[in-house]
């Protein structure tokens, strides 16, 4: 009799578990290009560094300065973009 | 009861083809840890229990000291896996394959080009689900101080 873990009952009823979100389903066989898709999810989220990061314990003060440069670089960058998108965007339109 | 036969999982839409109506699918999960001193790789059930026969890491694979934890241990462990992998599959009607990866040493690397290359080409077709399973700590409890050499 094969063995119905509980993580299958849940999985019928309710479809998340805590690794979720970074489970891949393999259709026919095609497992490079799910181990693929798994990296690109691992890399887009930044999980690697961020593990790096908390293995070692981090004073407040350098993670408050850490933490503030990388919250401007997002901001700025996204702002850049933001006026490379309307740029393109009136480009488009003709002007 | 009845909900049941609607659910995502019981669609004979996303029955496995390969296999004949009669034979229901049988998880086994295969256990990846890649730390930053050893490789193991654990066979278990879908419940977690290790089954028979299951369990190769580095040290096993005569590696000792460093190179436990290198990419060829990996590699040895990955195809002493699949060893073991194709004979359940084999044996077992209905076998199907789950990875999940803990950790991010070289191991883990090694594990995946085994998959990829001529070593895996009879394990593929069994592989049911890739999942990463490193646990991931949100605030959690304080880490070790910076290592200074």
């Amino acid at each position: 009799m094969p063995v119905k873990s509980l993580q299958s009952i849940v999985e019928s009823t309710i479809f998340s578990y805590t690794t979720s979100g970074r489970s891949f389903e393999v259709k026919g066989g095609n497992v490079a290009d799910i181990l693929n898709k798994l990296q690109y999810t691992l890399q887009r989220n930044r999980v690697v560094p961020e593990l790096r990061l908390a293995a070692r314990h981090e004073k407040k003060g350098y993670k408050r300065r850490r933490l503030s440069s990388e919250r401007w670089r997002k901001r700025f960058a996204h702002e850049v973009r933001k006026k490379v998108q309307l740029v393109n965007k009136i480009r488009a339109r003709g002007a | 009861m009845n909900g049941n036969n609607n659910n995502y999982y019981n669609n004979p839409l996303r029955r496995d083809l390969s296999l004949s109506k009669h034979v229901e699918v049988l998880n086994y999960r295969v256990h990846v840890a890649c730390t930053p001193n050893n490789t193991h790789i654990v066979m278990s059930d879908e419940r977690g229990q290790p089954i028979k026969n299951g369990c190769w890491t580095g040290g096993s694979c005569s590696f000792k000291g460093v190179n436990r934890s290198g990419y060829e241990a990996g590699y040895q462990c990955a195809v002493r896996a699949f060893e073991r992998i194709k004979q359940l599959a084999q044996e077992v009607p209905g076998a199907r394959f789950e990875f999940l990866f803990k950790g991010f040493g070289q191991g883990r690397d090694a594990v995946f080009k085994a998959l990829m290359t001529s070593e895996g080409d009879d394990v593929r077709p069994f592989v049911n689900r890739v999942t990463d399973n490193t646990p991931i700590k949100i605030g959690g409890t304080r880490a070790k101080k910076t290592r200074r050499l």
